[in-house]
């Protein structure tokens, strides 16, 4: 329960964070609560694109950190108060700092305490009262209700089989977490940006939750991202509801059981984002840099658009070109969209009702994952190593050694009878993870495996299930005969694995 | 040249050795009974004013200034002044130097625990940073109202100012907690907490120092080292205790003999204040506006001093497993760079206040606005350049012969040490100019030469240090210096361009 919990409140920070990244600074430039879509989409462009140069060049120059990210994302609306600004600006900044600190000195020396002083300020202006009655406004619309109702029903299932479970769901999720890890700690070097990563790494700072964490919860995030970025740009495009309520519709039911990945997703997000200020570009002769910038992250995540999650959204869009076409052909307007909205709300409530589930591909006991980020947070850096699985070092990426559970075996089984053996390794701890239950990766094993695969290490240790057996079989009688030996103790114990300490300092 | 123009000559400069201009030696050749006539006829120049200017042309230059820097230097030794300001910095490059001497002795004297040195270190550096500002404005308010007798109004405003400081002291110090706790800084709570209590602990310590250093005489402040190094002793040698518990034990001896300290000090203000009647305090928004370029300045300051330490600790490669440290190599190399700098900084005081004498005393005696005073002034400051270099060359290079001797320099320590001592000297450079400066009430020029320069060491140093290695931060207090000494002297020829301007703004 309480590490449900702990997951419901890193989703809340998240989406917390990532909404204020993007609207605060949409809403400073338009100074308004409630800034305009197209305001919010551009700067959602922007702060990926700020994201994406930031973490390419500080990463490899080992210059990532809170201060410096959060000086790159300031840098922007900075470089524009200068340039319009360009003289006076140090003067004004001087002038201004000097009648606040004495403002304030004069507020204090009068007022005499800090509720008086707060008292006296002024009460707040009536124009925000009415753009937050506004907000509301738009917020309550049915349209807008629709949306937010697929938003509920995309997430829900993916995130119910996320919350409280460490493990991720997919190889390829492991692949991302291990970018963004590399990317976290520097050892990626100069590189070809990924976006997807740059995000992971660029939230993780900024978030302080660990990267193991973020990918696993940003995973059934960002197709809910996506859909409302789609339904806000179809309504931008079209100038209409319509379109974009059945497509959101149409995605959050096709997609709710859907896997997807995050550079999928982001690959999504660009294509949804470039089309959209193309649109701005070619019709109005609009913010022709924000298309030629989402443009050139499109083609840097381009790859990733086939995904199988993003299907959900290839049809919805198909379906909003349908109802689009529709509206225009047969005029309606207003009482259709109403019908609409209410048909969709109570299809989206039957969505909600119905139990789904995410069909995963996991690759290690949930245990195993929280057992390695457990060690990571209990014991000093790098003075630790595990022998596990390979899901394990990306796991460990960063704060701790791996070693590979196969590496273990043929290293150290051979000479366990040796007499005064010792175990070679220069850190204060050895963490070795074996499988008492050897976890199946496949439900029924495949029947016919190509060569390639077969020779490949990690298949023939990890994913088949008679070399998974095999392997943790002997790293089972090694470790008990270990633990006879060295001063050791068994640090974990479930039935299904079990995880053995030895103090080598 | 004729006899008679010699003699003349030799007669003018017997009676003014020191001619302000060609009028001046023009009217004692007038005095003297010459004519334009006689010039004319005698020496065949025009008049009596050409004849002047002759002789104020003639001078021997060289000669006088000779003369006049060895007046300078004497009288400089001769006041007790200058032995104040020295003892003053004196004071806190004393505890290093004892520090450096213990450590060759015993070399694990101070070893602790590395995940706990990098917030202890970070702890005193902050500390110092952050309490920088008051520590300024206190020596500068309680300076300016103890030079006119008001001791109870002295005591009243760094009081006020101390309370500030706690203030301040306490805010950042939980929301430095939080944010500690927030981005994991320093791996663990315990390492967290630790630097917190040092940080309040220190900060406390720095802001008392500066209220007791303020009153004669100036033993309290030794008393006070002198106090919290022999716990420290006591603890490890008699106690055996850890380091981390013997420093700890310390820091709160330090504490406690500082409060005790201050308040003797300040004990029976009102029967040796004179002057004031009744406590009336500044209002606090003038007060804060005649600080704030002092308060900027000092928290500038020191965090300039640390800057290439912080960004070298910051620089650690991450297999250490260490979230903040600084490499011995490094460490040593620049800790010993800094004692140098801080013995020439007494050197430093004391310059700019023989030259402010100096300035004030021929203000007093010479036309201010005249070409030989301004020469004068600019040839003090050379000298006290010369000075300051001087003292450094020969300081850095004492200091490279006994770390050698003792082994206390390794080779990558070495050129750390070099390229320490080469931007401390910069440093010092700029500071005399600084110091100038502020004797002539321009902080604003201060400030103008400091932030870029503390900027650029920032930048440089962090950047240097995590992309070149953890070694290179020194670069950053290199260029910085640099920056600092040039546009620090570009404000001082701008003041000294107009010296009756400056010393009548002063």
């Amino acid at each position: 329960m309480m590490a449900f919990l702990l997951d419901l409140a890193r989703v809340v920070w998240i989406v917390t964070l990532i909404a204020v990244i993007v609207w605060a600074p949409a809403a400073l430039l338009t100074r308004r609560w409630l800034p305009p879509l197209a305001a919010i989409l551009e700067q959602l462009v922007v702060t990926l694109a700020i994201v994406t140069v930031a973490i390419s060049l500080l990463s490899p120059a080992h210059l990532l950190n809170p201060f410096m990210l959060g000086a790159a994302y300031l840098a922007w609306p900075a470089r524009g108060l200068v340039f319009m600004h360009r003289r006076t600006l140090t003067a004004d900044a001087i002038a201004l700092s000097r009648r606040l600190t004495l403002a304030t000195a004069v507020k204090l020396e009068r007022a005499g305490t800090l509720t008086t002083t707060l008292r006296s300020l002024p009460p707040a202006p009536q124009s925000i009262e009415a753009q937050r009655a506004s907000l509301m406004r738009a917020m309550t619309s049915p349209g807008a209700l629709v949306v937010i109702m697929s938003v509920v029903v995309l997430v829900v299932p993916k995130l119910a089989a996320t919350l409280a479970f460490v493990r991720l769901a997919t190889p390829a999720a492991y692949a991302e977490l291990l970018t963004a890890q590399r990317l976290f700690v520097g050892d990626l070097g100069w590189h070809r940006p990924d976006v997807a990563a740059d995000i992971t790494t660029a939230l993780s700072v900024v978030s302080s939750i660990s990267a193991a964490h973020l990918v696993r919860l940003l995973t059934p995030l960002a197709p809910a991202i996506v859909l409302l970025v789609m339904a806000a740009v179809l309504r931008l495009m079209t100038a209409s509801r319509g379109p974009a309520v059945a497509a959101a519709l149409v995605a959050a039911v096709i997609g709710a059981g859907s896997v997807p990945t995050l550079a999928g997703a982001t690959a999504a997000l660009l294509l949804m984002l470039t089309t959209f200020f193309l649109h701005q570009a070619i019709r109005r002769r609009e913010r022709i840099g924000v298309a030629a910038t989402a443009g050139i992250l499109f083609a840097l995540t381009a790859p990733m658009l086939t995904t199988a999650g993003n299907a959900p959204f290839g049809v919805a869009l198909i379906v909003a070109g349908v109802v689009w076409i529709a509206e225009r052909r047969f005029q309606f307007a207003r009482p259709p969209v109403r019908t609409a909205s209410a048909t969709a709300v109570a299809l989206l409530a039957l969505a909600v009702v119905v139990p789904r589930s995410a069909s995963a591909s996991y690759v290690e006991y949930d245990a195993a994952a929280r057992q390695v980020l457990r060690i990571a947070g209990e014991f000093p850096k790098f003075k630790w190593m595990v022998a596990a699985p390979v899901e394990e070092w990306v796991l460990s990426y960063g704060r701790g050694w791996h070693l590979n559970l196969h590496q273990f075996v043929e290293e150290v089984g051979p000479r366990t009878n040796d007499p005064g053996f010792r175990l070679p390794y220069h850190v204060d701890e050895l963490f070795v993870f074996v499988e008492t239950r050897p976890f199946a990766t496949y439900a029924t094993e495949p029947a016919d495996v190509p060569f390639k695969t077969l020779i490949d290490p990690v298949y023939r240790h990890y994913r088949s299930p008679a070399g998974r057996a095999s392997l943790q079989f002997a790293a089972y009688k090694i470790s008990e005969q270990l633990l006879r030996q060295t001063p050791s103790s068994v640090y974990y114990e479930d039935g299904r694995l079990k995880i053995y300490r030895f103090q080598l300092r | 040249m004729s006899a008679a123009l010699q003699s003349l000559i030799g007669s003018v400069r017997r009676s003014a050795p020191d001619l302000v201009d060609e009028w001046e030696a023009t009217a004692w050749v007038e005095s003297f009974g010459w004519t334009d006539e006689r010039i004319r006829h005698a020496f065949g120049l025009n008049d009596t004013r050409a004849l002047g200017r002759h002789i104020f042309e003639l001078r021997d230059r060289r000669k006088t200034m000779r003369q006049e820097a060895r007046a300078f230097v004497r009288r400089a030794w001769r006041m007790p002044l200058l032995a104040g300001a020295y003892s003053r910095t004196l004071v806190y490059a004393l505890p290093w130097l004892v520090m450096f001497a213990i450590e060759a002795v015993w070399p694990d004297a101070f070893g602790t625990r590395p995940e706990m040195a990098g917030p202890i270190s970070v702890a005193v550096m902050i500390s110092l940073i952050s309490t920088g500002g008051y520590v300024q404005a206190i020596a500068r308010k309680g300076s300016f109202y103890l030079g006119m007798n008001q001791i109870v109004l002295a005591r009243h405003v760094g009081l006020l100012l101390c309370r500030g400081g706690v203030i301040t002291t306490m805010i950042l110090a939980l929301s430095g907690f939080a944010a500690g706790e927030y981005f994991d800084v320093f791996g663990s709570t315990a390492a967290r907490l630790v630097a917190t209590a040092y940080f309040v602990m220190l900060s406390m310590l720095w802001l008392a120092c500066a209220m007791v250093s303020l009153v004669q005489p100036r033993w309290r402040v030794p008393v006070i080292y002198l106090g919290g190094g022999a716990v420290f002793l006591v603890a490890r040698a008699v106690f055996h205790s850890s380091t981390l518990t013997a420093h700890t034990l310390a820091l709160i001896g330090s504490v406690v003999i500082a409060a005790v300290v201050t308040v003797e000090a300040f004990r029976g203000s009102r029967q040796r204040d004179t002057r004031t009647e009744r406590v009336v305090l500044p209002r606090t928004p003038v007060l804060l506006h005649s600080l704030l370029p002092h308060f900027v300045y000092g928290i500038a300051y020191f965090t300039f001093l640390f800057a290439d330490r912080l960004s070298a600790g910051s620089a650690l490669p991450l297999v250490s497993g260490l979230p903040f440290g600084i490499t011995p190599d490094y460490k040593r190399g620049i800790d010993l760079a800094f004692l140098v700098f801080l013995l020439v900084a007494g050197g430093v005081e004391c310059c700019n206040l023989a030259i402010m004498r100096a300035w004030r005393r021929d203000a007093k005696t010479a036309v201010a606005g005249a070409a030989v005073f301004v020469d004068r002034l600019n040839h003090r400051r050379r000298l006290s350049l010369a000075i300051i270099v001087g003292l450094f060359v020969v300081l850095s290079v004492t200091a490279a012969v006994i770390a050698g001797r003792v082994s206390f320099l390794i080779p990558g320590s070495s050129i750390t040490f070099a390229a320490g001592c080469f931007g401390y000297a910069l440093f010092a450079i700029g500071l005399l100019d600084a110091l100038l400066l502020f004797s002539v009430n321009r902080p604003g020029e201060v400030l103008r030469a400091l932030l870029p320069a503390l900027l650029l060491n920032l930048a440089g140093g962090y950047a240097f240090s995590h992309i070149a290695g953890a070694n290179y931060a020194v670069a950053g207090l290199v260029f910085g210096a640099a920056l600092f000494a040039v546009r620090a002297r570009q404000g001082v020829t701008s003041a000294l361009r107009r010296p009756d301007f400056a010393y009548a703004w002063a």
